[in-house]
């Protein structure tokens, strides 16, 4: 439990700004727009703005992903058994290295291709009309 | 909460942290950050390469390392290391290699895929018009990118470099779980000694906090002064 907090508040902070790119890339026009129509601010963001900002950052919210299921692996440090925990005591106990590590590191790459492919086809069915696939710019990170 | 907070054992054990700890941890960073970015330049080169198979490769290794936790790289290398080094000549037993050269290696390996990323993206900045003019220019592969490309890949992203290198700091702390003993490893042996688990976490924190948030505002100065080039 502690260790899904602190996953969760640790990510929210890192997607809390990629939202705010988001929310600024839209052209303010919109937020004006949607204003002169009447909508307060709650009902413009949740009518207008968020719907297409989730849209648009899409793809740094895919490598965000795969970073929890990654960082899920700092867990051990605090006891909990997770994939890494478990190849670990595997180890420990059997003295396979090879195998104990062989298949956490599959089991990995399986997970991470299937959030991937997922993203994928998730970006390519909500993709905004009109825009170009927005690539974003390099971002350092975990 | 702090009735009980002893500020004591902090400066007791200041020397010992800083003098161990932290050369441990700048150390190791400072080898990972210089070796990560030759090592990401070079394969970064590798994934733009015409010739398909070299790109497969390195995209393939940039891919691998991106995509396996942290935590599982540093067991990899440790205990693989080892076996490989005595494989490689022939030796019986797994040769002897220690925790800082073990984690020094995971980290440039590990590293170097992500700022193969950023330099790609660097290089992938630059008009293609400049690498053709130097080729036209009689300039070979290696003059183009020594002279032309790479320096101005380099100075649109050292801002992106900087803040992978202050990551690259955080992430060090990893090392305590092959119970190197970098600024984290260092404290929690002496939370654990003295029984004083709060003090000392909360120390650690504030000192990674202060370092990394301080340098994150000059990396942010660094780039508004060097945003106006365009």
């Amino acid at each position: 439990m502690p260790a899904v907090l602190c996953l969760a508040i640790f990510t929210s902070v890192r997607v809390a700004e990629q939202v705010r790119a988001g929310i600024n890339s839209l052209p303010r026009g919109q937020r004006m727009a949607g204003t002169a129509m009447g909508l307060t601010q709650a009902q413009t963001y949740r009518h207008v703005i968020l719907p297409q900002a989730f849209r648009i950052i899409l793809p740094p919210l895919t490598s965000e992903f795969m970073n929890i299921i990654k960082n899920s692996s700092v867990a051990l440090t605090i006891g909990l058994l997770e994939l890494t925990g478990r190849a670990r005591a595997m180890q420990e106990f059997s003295f396979r290295v090879f195998e104990a590590f062989t298949a956490a590191t599959v089991i990995y790459l399986l997970t991470n291709l299937v959030v991937v492919l997922a993203m994928r086809a998730l970006e390519k069915s909500v993709r905004v009309p009109g825009l170009i696939a927005a690539g974003g710019a390099p971002q350092a990170g975990h | 909460m702090f009735a009980g907070y002893d500020f004591e054992v902090i400066q007791r054990s200041l020397p010992y942290l800083f003098r161990e700890g932290m050369v441990f941890t700048l150390t190791l960073t400072a080898i990972a950050a210089s070796g990560g970015i030759v090592f990401g330049t070079l394969l970064a080169m590798m994934r733009l390469s015409a010739l398909k198979a070299v790109s497969m490769l390195a995209g393939g290794y940039v891919n691998l390392m991106r995509s396996v936790p942290l935590v599982l790289v540093i067991f990899w290398f440790f205990f693989l290391v080892p076996y490989l080094g005595g494989w490689i000549i022939g030796a019986k037993e797994p040769i002897r290699v220690g925790a800082f050269l073990s984690a020094a290696i995971t980290f440039t390996m590990f590293e170097a895929a992500y700022y193969c990323e950023i330099m790609r993206a660097g290089i992938q900045s630059i008009a293609r018009g400049q690498v053709w003019s130097g080729y036209a220019l009689g300039l070979s592969y290696w003059q183009t990118m020594g002279h032309i490309v790479l320096p101005q890949a380099f100075r649109n992203m050292v801002p992106v470099l900087l803040t992978q290198t202050i990551i690259l700091f955080q992430d060090t702390s990893l090392v305590y779980v092959i119970s190197a003993t970098d600024f984290l490893g260092a404290a929690s042996k002496v939370a654990n000694r003295d029984y004083r688990l709060v003090e000392m976490y909360t120390f650690v924190a504030v000192v990674y906090f202060v370092v990394s948030y301080s340098l994150s505002l000059l990396v942010k100065r660094l780039q508004d002064r060097i945003a106006v080039i365009r």
